[in-house]
């Protein structure tokens, strides 16, 4: 028996199917793991890691569990976006923990939660005073969300009445010395153009860009490679 | 004017359309090509049964070697015995490359060790033996893939 060959099949086989599995099972696994979905996590992790190196195991029937248990997400998440009450009963509700510049204690403890564990989100979220929160909720993936009070938020220009542009999402137009030209076919703008730009900065050849981008108002950033960048500054 | 702006509209849903179109068979593509991997890894992983066919004539049948075996131990004849135990050997070795994806490691270690024994018995002709070894060969060789 090969066993090299067979463990790099079986990591193959893993790695492939695991890809495949995240890609079903979408975004939300990423962005608002809950703790239930965290565990379903390190379950697949680990029967992936048995599938590639516990070689007196048939592949077959860990492969199966990883399916199984893919299936069972998706199915619980289905679930939970169709009927709320269920939602709210797997993966539970938000808990208020600080009210006022106080903390609920009751609901700390009953979330298992330690006021050190409090206090460091709460100074990770640059609030050093819990005087100055209004509201701190303990989300269901075990992040914490705090609303200062009105007082103590920064200054922004709406409060200022300070009419600001608007900024929009910026474009990609070059990566990597590659002019993306989907991008800019969808903005209407022309390649020459480009490179007048470029050139205008004293850059004449696309490939010493490493990224550029133009963002809602039409204002091109451009940042060069290194070995471009010191050539400039020679 | 008017008409040019209207041709513009016109070119641009017809652009959106493509793209739509385009959106819409890379998905298929992405599906098919997903269900082709995941039915194949499941074929390799479960392909023992195919593998364990012979596929080289006599040479890899595996199943016929041990039924010829058999006859010879039941016979006494203990110098065809060795040989085909020898050819045995040679034809699980061969198969054991198609099977290996599918197979645990401790099934192929199990059989091949239970060769060595049976060629032990065939080496002092202990018939009883070698019996009780080609039997447990056998059911091995039955689960192999299970």
């Amino acid at each position: 028996m090969a066993e090299g060959l067979v463990v790099a099949f079986r990591a193959v086989v893993a790695f492939v199917t695991l890809l495949i599995f995240a890609r079903l099972i979408g975004k939300t696994q990423v962005s608002q793991m809950t703790f239930f979905e965290y565990i379903f996590g390190i379950t697949i992790g680990s029967a992936a890691s048995t599938l590639t190196t516990s070689l007196n195991e048939r592949p077959w029937p860990i492969w199966v569990s990883l399916a199984v248990w893919t299936v069972l997400i998706i199915g619980t998440q289905k679930i939970t976006l169709r009927w709320h009450k269920i939602s709210r009963a797997l993966d539970g509700e938000p808990t208020i923990i600080i009210q006022n510049g106080k903390i609920i204690e009751e609901n700390l403890r009953s979330a298992g939660y330690r006021t050190t564990d409090l206090l460091q989100q709460l100074r990770e979220k640059n609030v050093f005073n819990i005087g100055d929160v209004e509201f701190a909720l303990l989300e269901n993936s075990g992040h914490i969300s705090v609303l200062k009070k009105a007082d103590k938020e920064p200054l922004t220009p709406a409060d200022m009445q300070i009419p600001v542009d608007y900024e929009g999402l910026p474009t990609e137009l070059i990566y990597d010395g590659v002019i993306n030209k989907n991008n800019m076919s969808k903005l209407g703008l022309e390649e020459r153009w480009l490179r007048d730009q470029l050139n205008q900065r004293g850059i004449f050849d696309v490939r010493q860009v490493s990224y550029a981008q133009i963002d809602a108002a039409g204002k091109l950033y451009i940042d060069l490679k290194q070995a471009a960048e010191n050539q400039r500054q020679q | 004017m008017e008409e040019k702006s209207r041709a513009e509209q016109k070119d641009s849903l017809l652009e959106q359309a493509k793209r739509q179109e385009k959106i819409k068979k890379r998905k298929w593509l992405e599906l098919l090509l997903i269900i082709v991997t995941l039915t194949a890894f499941a074929v390799i992983m479960n392909g023992v049964d195919i593998g364990k066919r012979p596929m080289h004539g006599a040479e890899d049948d595996v199943e016929a070697l041990m039924l010829d075996l058999m006859t010879a131990i039941e016979q006494g004849n203990w110098q065809q015995a060795e040989l085909l135990n020898s050819r045995l050997d040679w034809a699980f070795a061969k198969v054991e490359k198609r099977i290996q994806f599918g197979c645990s490691r401790e099934d192929l270690l199990r059989y091949e060790e239970q060769l060595a024994i049976l060629q032990s018995d065939i080496d002092v002709a202990d018939r009883q033996d070698a019996w009780r070894t080609l039997a447990v060969l056998q059911s091995i060789w039955d689960s192999l893939g299970e």
